[in-house]
């Protein structure tokens, strides 16, 4: 079980900061995942908050079959799927529950370390969105293909089959763009 | 503050704020819940009230006494003794203080003679059973007499009134305790008599219209063989028994013998207390027998059989009323028994297996009155409630 399991489950049994840690700790990757889907890191850094909210007031089950990120994670894209949904209409947000909401380039600086991996990403989102999540899941969460699958809702195979295109689409964006990742 | 936990503090707020709204969501729903279910089981209770069928069943009649006995000359008699019973009971005073005094001045053994009335209209009469009591005697100047005598006397049943039970009791003691002149008196003690032995007997009204002049020996032993000591009493079997006539009375249900002659039992109960034997054959199904009176009347008396019915439909009450007369001196005369068939143009006559009788039926009050006469015997017959066809239907069966 890794941490972010018993964290939760520390959270489950009444221990607020658990909470606190998981967000410490999931909340930025997670983010990040959101904006391969939405496309927007204010719109993902809401969904995702909405995510970590659910945890947080239905308290739902958590399976040990899964890894506690894989979990995560697909609760993360459900909520950005329903966030898709929603931004066809008109949405309204206090502004103080925004007060947090940070500049992207700050998240990405923080979360991913390294020039070529932060030149990497930004190819990254210059692809498509299904070739955006399975690379993100696979090289910068460290998630193993058949946990990607479970989080993008796909097999193994069609998983396998999706990072390769997506790799070599990633090839051609780097060839595009130069070593320096600038266009 | 870092970043993240002011990110955690924000939903945690959020989420706080959100199960607080769910929490006033869900006590609000109960509670709305629990007035709406409550509202609607009142309203079920109030609508089952109103629509149950027992709000608009009619009370039921009580019955009347089995047999009612109306005889003018008997009723005067216990009048008349009963004012006679307590100059008895004053007349026997003076005889019982004289009793008990010689008991106490010369004779150490006495027998004191029990003679006593009692009350003419007390329903339960309070006997006390025969005892030995004994008394102390002493005698103060007589030198041949025994100092200390021991009289072992029968004390006399009272079946006195329950209010002086003590009354004869006492007496002996009035003179013992006024000395006048030289005289012999003994100061006797006043009788003390244990009431362990009390029973209570019910005799029925007859008995109590003559005065019981009863010696208290005879009054115990009567009391005694109703119920000896050391037996059982009768179990109860719990099914009732019929009376000489084979009719059951149970809970306010009247029960008549029936038989594959006499389906319904009224024939049966008439024959045998010597009426006319002619019953319907047939009573629509609803009906019941709810009473049944036998009337003693000077020179005559009667049989009421009282049926009733009470339909469903419209709550609506049918009564059929069969009565039996016989004279025991001269012929029924005709339309004794309904003025309504006094009016010759709207009765019908006609012959019901063999027998004459004569009926009317008034479309207005829905009643058809009937009545047949035999000599000394008479039968009459009516039928509240019911349509022609149906009252004429019950009176066609009659055989």
């Amino acid at each position: 079980m890794d941490n972010g399991a018993s964290s939760y489950l520390r959270f489950l049994d009444g221990d607020n900061d658990a909470f606190v840690e998981l967000v410490r700790e999931y909340s930025d990757g997670l983010t990040l995942f959101i904006n391969t889907i939405v496309g927007d890191i204010h719109i993902s850094e809401e969904a995702a908050d909405d995510a970590f909210m659910k945890l947080y007031v239905d308290r739902p089950k958590y399976k040990p079959e899964y890894s506690f990120k894989t979990w995560l994670y697909t609760i993360g894209r459900n909520t950005a799927l329903n966030y898709l949904k929603k931004l066809k209409r008109h949405r309204f947000s206090p502004a103080e529950d925004l007060s947090y909401i940070s500049d992207e380039t700050d998240i990405e600086a923080e979360y991913i370390k390294g020039e070529d991996r932060i030149i990497i990403s930004r190819c990254i989102k210059a692809l498509k969105n299904e070739y955006a999540q399975v690379l993100f899941l696979v090289y910068f969460e460290g998630l193993t293909v058949a946990e990607a699958a479970k989080v993008m809702g796909k097999s193994p195979r069609q998983t396998t089959q999706l990072l390769y295109c997506a790799k070599k689409a990633l090839k051609d964006e780097m060839e595009r763009r130069g070593i320096d990742g600038q266009i | 503050m870092d970043r993240f936990e002011r990110r955690a503090q924000a939903i945690m707020e959020r989420g706080d704020r959100i199960i607080a709204d769910r929490q006033k969501k869900n006590t609000m729903i109960r509670r709305i819940s629990f007035s709406v279910s409550g509202l609607c089981a009142a309203a079920l209770i109030v609508f089952g009230i109103w629509k149950s069928p027992a709000l608009h069943r009619v009370p039921e009649i009580p019955q009347l006494p089995e047999t009612v006995t109306t005889e003018a000359a008997e009723t005067t008699e216990p009048a008349t003794e009963q004012t006679t019973a307590p100059a008895e009971k004053k007349t026997t005073k003076p005889k019982k203080t004289e009793a008990a005094t010689e008991a106490a001045t010369a004779i150490p053994t006495t027998a004191a003679p029990a003679t006593e009335t009692a009350p003419a209209l007390a329903a339960p009469v309070r006997t006390e059973a025969p005892q030995a009591v004994q008394t102390q005697a002493a005698v103060t100047e007589a030198p041949a007499a025994a100092t200390e005598a021991q009289t072992a006397a029968e004390i006399p049943v009272s079946t006195a009134e329950p209010e002086q039970p003590t009354e004869p009791e006492q007496q002996p003691t009035e003179p013992a305790q006024q000395p006048e002149g030289g005289e012999e008196l003994a100061t006797a003690p006043p009788l003390q008599c244990p009431t362990q032995a009390v029973e209570v007997a019910t005799l029925p009204a007859t008995a109590l219209a003559s005065p019981v002049t009863a010696p208290a020996t005879q009054l115990a032993t009567e009391a005694a063989a109703t119920w000896e000591k050391g037996t059982s009493t009768p179990e109860y079997t719990g099914r009732p028994e019929p009376d000489e006539y084979g009719i059951i009375r149970v809970n306010g249900n009247i029960i008549l013998p029936t038989s594959e002659e006499d389906p319904i039992g009224i024939k049966t109960v008439c024959s045998k207390m010597g009426y006319m034997d002619i019953a319907p054959s047939y009573i629509m199904p609803g009906f019941e027998l709810t009473r049944l009176i036998n009337e003693e009347q000077s020179g005559s008396r009667q049989l009421i059989f009282g049926y009733r019915r009470i339909r469903n439909d419209n709550n609506k009450t049918d009564y059929l009323w069969l009565v039996y007369k016989m004279s025991e001196e001269a012929d029924i005369p005709e339309n004794s028994g309904f003025s309504a068939l006094a009016d010759p143009g709207e009765v019908q006559v006609t012959e019901i297996n063999g027998r004459r009788f004569r009926y009317r039926y008034d479309n207005d009050s829905q009643m058809l009155v009937a009545e047949h006469l035999d000599g000394r015997y008479a039968m009459y017959v009516q039928i509240d409630g019911l349509t022609q066809h149906g009252a004429e239907r019950i009176l066609m069966s009659v055989s």
